[in-house]
């Protein structure tokens, strides 16, 4: 009798067990969808994302420690970065061309820890075989100069969250936190402010 | 409306009437030619494809992912896409199969999955051949598509394709036995096994209290299991299981041979979904056509039923249908496969006794004469039983201590 009961007690367990595993697939159904259809609709990156290099040419003191930094050679030049420069007339080096080689760079940035003047920093652009209209088809054409590097989108400023992540649809559990003030120190606060108003009205 | 007078059949005779140089006998031969080939190419091959699709998204939406959403408006494009692909394909036929076994298998399990359509009821007056023996032969003939898989498995000449035929034909002895003993409870209470006749069973009460589901529901829970085991949909995909097996039997396929086994598939979960409409859910009845009468509707007549009716029934089983269909794939979404032991011991243990105890109760009750209600309020009372046994969870079985054990403590310990 009592393994009859635990028979028929197994078998209503599973029952209600397939019930509540169809009822978690029910409620997925009608959740927001985490998915950025990405040709169409873009994934705006959280803040601080290392992404492709942007180069600040009116910045560089033109020291080469990025160039020393660099521990991989390229593809066709002797380094993955490549500095050009001459002496000016006011007997300081200055800049010819900057070249990074996006075939052989391995994303490491020693070369943004290296920088003593903030010349290169981390961009936000995840696009680099979109900078050239057309797909490379030639290893040189991997190879960006300064023109190129200078108008690579930056990072965002820490604290704007919301602009982050505007494309994705939130999980209502995150939303309290990004609803909060972000936390800074006096100083910078006035700075994060002015720097948050622009880029959400961009 | 006489059942052997379908639609198809007079339409058939009106042809062979208009080309009088045709022998005798030729109109109803004509019909069935023009009825099969509405049946597949009109709507099941639409129907299938757009399945795929539907599979794909809730697949998706339930994995908070959009499905398809590329090719077409909303992806609606994407299968016609990916059949024309395997259409392009090249047809590879491994070295050392057995070429003519391997060509002729995916065209068993195509025309397995296709002939029971013959007999299934689409709308009011909408089929190929009502058959009085319907049901048997639905039994029949979708049981064939085993031998398909059987053979693809073996010509493949394939580890895994092997295994696969070898899991395809353990797995048919223990689903087929409840499978058609599930299908003999809505058979009994409508006293026939022509589809049209139990389908007019059910609408005999007002409402949808005619709905053989009523009667039946854990008849129609074996039923549902068994013919999805039958399927190779996902609880019981172990005959084509990814993880393991690769696809299982159609491994070695490529090209249009895939493709027909794909669709195959496809179609018995659509019969598996319409066959649920029609034996347990009062077919192309609405529950509210005791009340609007469609019967009696006015307008042009096709095939001795009015043609408001037929689009207002066909509309209301293909409804059906498509739920049931989710329903598949929503079990899909959520359950993991099971072992084939499990599966067996499902089917051997649980499946048959639970359908063989129907059918000594639907005996009895036909014999008796019990008023309907009772074997309503008896399946319904064991059902809700089992349901509110099983809210506490079983102490799994390793940890049950025998009787033995706790009679006699002394004694077990000494004889050790």
């Amino acid at each position: 009798m009592n393994g009859l009961v635990d028979l028929l007690r197994e078998t209503g367990y599973a029952l209600v067990s397939i019930g509540k595993g169809m009822g978690v697939t029910l409620v997925n159904l009608f959740r927001p969808k985490q998915t950025v259809s990405y040709p169409y609709q873009e994934l705006v990156v959280p803040p601080n994302y290392r992404g492709a290099l942007n180069f600040k040419e009116d910045l560089c003191i033109v020291c080469e420690l990025c160039e020393k930094a660099c521990p991989v050679p390229g593809t066709v030049t002797p380094k993955t970065i490549e500095i050009i420069w001459h002496i000016g007339q006011s007997k300081k080096r200055e800049l010819d061309e900057f070249y990074i080689d996006y075939g052989s760079c391995i994303n490491c940035y020693l070369c943004v820890d290296a920088c003593p003047v903030d010349a290169l920093v981390p961009g936000a652009s995840y696009e680099i075989a979109r900078i050239d209209p057309l797909a490379q088809y030639d290893r040189s054409r991997m190879i960006f100069g300064k023109r190129q590097l200078g108008v690579m989108p930056e990072s965002s400023e820490v604290g704007s969250y919301e602009h982050a992540y505007e494309h994705v649809p939130l999980k209502r559990d995150l939303q309290p936190l990004l609803d909060e003030e972000p936390v800074a120190d006096e100083e910078s606060a006035p700075a994060a402010q002015a720097a948050r108003t622009p880029a959400a009205t961009t | 409306m006489n059942s052997g007078d379908s639609l198809f059949q007079a339409l058939g005779r009106w042809i062979a009437h208009q080309l009088p140089f045709l022998p005798e006998g030729w109109g109803p031969m004509l019909g069935a030619i023009l009825g099969g080939l509405f049946v597949l190419l009109a709507v099941v091959m639409p129907i299938v494809t757009y399945m795929i699709w539907w599979l794909r998204k809730l697949l998706g939406w339930m994995q908070s992912r959009l499905g398809p959403q590329h090719v077409g408006w909303k992806g609606l494009l994407q299968t016609p896409a990916d059949a024309l692909k395997l259409l392009s394909k090249e047809d590879v036929i491994p070295l050392l199969a057995d070429n003519l076994v391997f060509t002729l298998a995916p065209g068993i399990v195509f025309l397995a999955a296709f002939l029971a359509w013959v007999t299934i009821p689409l709308a009011p007056g909408l089929v190929v051949k009502d058959l009085n023996i319907g049901v048997v032969y639905i039994a029949a003939v979708t049981s064939v598509t085993v031998i398909g898989i059987v053979l693809a498995g073996w010509s493949s000449n394939n580890k895994y394709a092997l295994v696969s035929a070898f899991r395809s034909a353990g797995q048919m002895v223990s689903y087929e036995v409840p499978l058609v003993l599930a299908l003999l409870g809505p058979v009994m209470l409508a006293q026939s096994l022509s589809l049209g006749k139990i389908i007019e069973a059910q609408a005999q009460l007002p409402f949808f209290l005619g709905w053989f589901w009523l009667y039946q529901p854990i008849v129609f829970l074996c039923f549902a299991a068994a013919a999805m085991a039958e399927n190779n949909v996902t609880p019981f995909d172990i005959v084509e299981a990814e993880s393991e097996i690769v696809a299982g039997f159609h491994v070695e396929y490529s090209g249009m041979k895939f493709a027909l086994f794909f669709l195959a598939e496809f179609a018995n979960t659509l019969l598996v979904g319409i066959m649920t409409a029609i034996l347990f859910f009062g077919g192309w009845h609405s529950p509210v056509d005791s009340l609007l009468r469609p019967e009696t509707w006015p307008g042009p007549q096709l095939g001795g039923v009015s043609l408001l009716h037929l689009l207002w029934g066909g509309a209301w089983l293909m409804g059906k249908t498509i739920l049931f269909i989710s329903v598949v794939f929503w079990i899909r979404a959520t359950l993991p496969r099971v072992r084939i032991d499990q599966l067996m011991d499902l089917g051997w243990k649980v499946l048959i006794p639970i359908t063989l105890a129907n059918l000594l109760v639907v005996g009895a009750a036909i014999a008796f004469g019990w008023p309907q209600w009772v074997l309503a309020a008896l399946n319904w009372g064991i059902l809700i039983g089992l349901l509110l046994l099983g809210k506490t969870k079983p102490v799994p079985q390793a940890q049950r201590i025998p009787k033995a054990a706790v009679a006699a403590p002394a004694e077990a310990t000494t004889q050790r």
